[in-house]
């Protein structure tokens, strides 16, 4: 397992400035979120991220943790959310992430520690291997046969045909008068 | 009896007279064909320039005159395959004279009819990123195949009868005629002297083509009826769709026929060759096609009506009482009850009232097109206020410019190519004179070209 430990810096500006503003300690807090990803991720496989939370080195429960990926489709690039989720007793969410396409992804998670006002970010990459494209799962019934080789086949049919048309044209020609612009 | 030299001369001027005079009114048709197709190309300059925005396409309503246009275009373009092959395959010798004509159409039609679906698109230059990026599973690409199949396998077929008439105008018109156009009847007559090798290769080759072009045809507008009833819209959920199609096709092709008959019957003075007869059985065949249209109409109707769910009651109400009900009417009354009786009251059963009723249904096919176009499209998938669709100038004018294109194009070949088949005329008249009683559809055997032109 492939652990990426991203210690992000919780101190929210602008609570700190609000601090510095006010008569009274600074409200700030420290969090360490880890987000925990497979080493190994293939298209279409399932897998799960782990996202751990800590605070003060205790774990961080009761905390909705919103978790993103980007995606690409039909030449539009943007972000699709995997889930959101509420860490447990010990600082855990899990999130379920069925990687859809062959590249390198971010991660990307949002959560609103206590005593926040705006939520902290944390990203992480992880790499994809496999297939480039998970589309969707094969629909319809599977005829033996009944394919694109068959319409391929039909349309050579029907050219070779009308080539062999073609050459009797030349079988015409071939059977006139040698001498060009001859009249009858 | 007249002999039958005379007869035949007599035919070949006549074939040769739209090639060697020219009167003041082609020049003046020919430009003011010319003035309608530079307008539409200037409104279609406005579009490349400015985007689909000059357009009433919208993204609701996304296809409009120019896929209406294309579907009709690529109907009547079975003008030529009933004409030629069915009639052919069935040894009616009646088809003789107007087999030509019916070829000249289908080319043309089909040329016109795949332009439009470039001139649909906001980016032309992407044209090749359906052969490029194109996937076999989408009726986008099966579209492209067939009806590219379809235009080689038509100019063949126009090609291959005409052998030995472009070798009659190239041995009869020599001082006659600019070198250009003996140039072109010398090359495209491919050495043809009319002996029997010539003869057995050409007979085998339009016996392989009419058996080929009437499953390519069919199946051509099967697949334009696909790229609508494959699509998730209410009013195109329909398995009949490519029947209906079909029979759409063959009758407007039946139609614009009619039309294009009468237009040369008129000009280039065809009258002894182009008989009321033949507008007569091209009417009872537009009246059988007629007759297969309503029973498809009330067919999908009573059967969607019945049960009534989904978006059917809106696109009925549109249809029968709505934004479209004038129209509507005018396509099931007009156009398809009234030519029947047209062709089948004795009174009016004349060319005057067979190319009457082919007028009324070649306008009302181009309708019948646009509600499968538009007010398909008008249906709106979700539970929101209906989108509206009015066709801007540059979409009149680009229309026009086609149809434009579409007569210069037909006037173009009549002014170059043999406008009857003499051979096959001249056939068909010499099995008439050795037969003592012949049957208005004397059954033929698949016939040898005469010799030499």
């Amino acid at each position: 397992m492939k652990t990426i430990s991203i210690i992000t810096v919780v101190t929210v500006m602008a609570i700190a400035i609000a601090g510095l503003g006010s008569a009274g300690t600074a409200n700030a807090a420290h969090v360490v979120a880890e987000i925990t990803a497979p080493a190994v991720l293939e298209v279409g496989q399932p897998s799960e991220l782990q996202v751990a939370l800590l605070s003060e080195d205790l774990a961080l429960a009761d905390t909705v943790v919103t978790a993103y990926t980007d995606v690409s489709f039909a030449g539009v690039v943007g972000q699709i959310e995997l889930g959101t989720l509420t860490t447990d007793a010990s600082g855990m969410a899990v999130f379920e992430y069925e990687p859809r396409q062959a590249s390198s992804h971010e991660i990307r998670i949002e959560f609103l520690a206590p005593g926040d006002t705006e939520p902290t970010v944390a990203t992480t990459t992880v790499s994809v291997s496999g297939a480039s494209q998970l589309f969707q799962s094969t629909a319809g019934v599977q005829i033996p046969g009944l394919n694109v080789w068959l319409i391929i086949a039909i349309v050579s049919s029907v050219w070779f045909l009308l080539f062999t048309v073609g050459w009797r044209v030349f079988a015409i020609a071939s059977a006139g008068p040698a001498v060009r612009g001859v009249t009858s | 009896m007249e002999a039958v030299g005379t007869w035949r001369e007599r035919l070949e001027q006549t074939a040769l007279a739209p090639v060697v005079n020219t009167s003041r009114w082609y020049y003046l048709w020919v430009a003011f064909l010319l003035a309608v197709l530079a307008w539409g190309l200037y409104a279609y300059s406005v579009q490349l320039r400015d985007g689909l925005i000059v357009t009433g396409m919208r993204d609701r309503i996304s296809w409009g005159l120019y896929i209406t246009t294309f579907v009709f275009f690529i109907g009547i373009s079975h003008a030529g395959t009933l004409i030629s092959a069915i009639l052919r395959v069935t040894q009616a010798g009646w088809r003789t004279p107007v087999t030509r004509m019916a070829e000249f159409i289908t080319a043309v039609s089909l040329a016109c009819g795949a332009m439009f679906v470039i001139i649909d698109l906001g980016r032309p230059d992407r044209l090749l990123n359906v052969i490029i990026h194109g996937r076999w599973q989408s009726p986008i690409v099966w579209d492209v195949v067939a009806i590219t199949t379809y235009l080689t396998a038509s100019l063949m077929y126009l090609f291959l009868p005409m052998i030995p008439d472009l070798a009659l105008f190239r041995d009869r018109l020599p001082g006659k005629v600019p070198r250009w156009k003996l140039w072109i009847y010398r090359i495209f007559s491919v050495g043809w002297v009319g002996n029997n090798s010539q003869r057995r290769s050409m007979a085998s080759a339009i016996a392989l083509m009419m058996l080929l072009i009437i499953p390519i045809a069919v199946s051509v507008h099967t697949v334009v009826s696909w790229i609508f009833a494959m699509t998730l819209r209410e009013p195109w959920n329909s398995t009949i769709f490519g029947a209906f199609f079909v029979a759409g096709a063959i009758f407007s092709g039946i139609a614009v026929l009619i039309i294009l008959m009468a237009v040369l019957r008129k000009v280039y003075h065809l009258e002894e060759y182009i008989t009321e007869k033949h507008f007569k059985y091209l009417g009872f065949l537009m009246t059988a096609m007629a007759m297969i249209m309503i029973y498809g109409n009330l067919s999908e109707f009573i059967t969607v009506g019945y049960k009534l769910e989904g978006e059917g009651e809106f696109h009925f109400e549109q249809l029968f009482l709505g934004q479209f009900a004038g129209f509507y009417w005018y396509y099931f009354i007009g156009g398809l009850i009234v030519p029947c009786l047209l062709t089948l009251l004795p009174w009016t059963r004349n060319i005057r009232g067979v190319v009457l009723a082919a007028v009324l249904v070649t306008v009302a096919m181009w309708i019948e097109r646009y509600f499968i176009v538009v007010a398909g499209l008008r249906v709106p998938l979700m539970p929101y206020e209906p989108a509206s669709y009015t066709p801007t100038w540059v979409e009149w004018s680009v229309m026009a410019g086609g149809f434009a294109l579409f007569a210069l194009l037909i006037t173009i070949f009549v002014k170059v190519f043999p406008i009857l088949s003499v051979w096959e005329i001249a056939e068909e008249h010499e099995s008439a004179e050795q037969s003592p009683a012949p049957a208005p559809l004397v059954p033929e055997a698949v016939a040898a070209p005469a010799g030499g032109g």
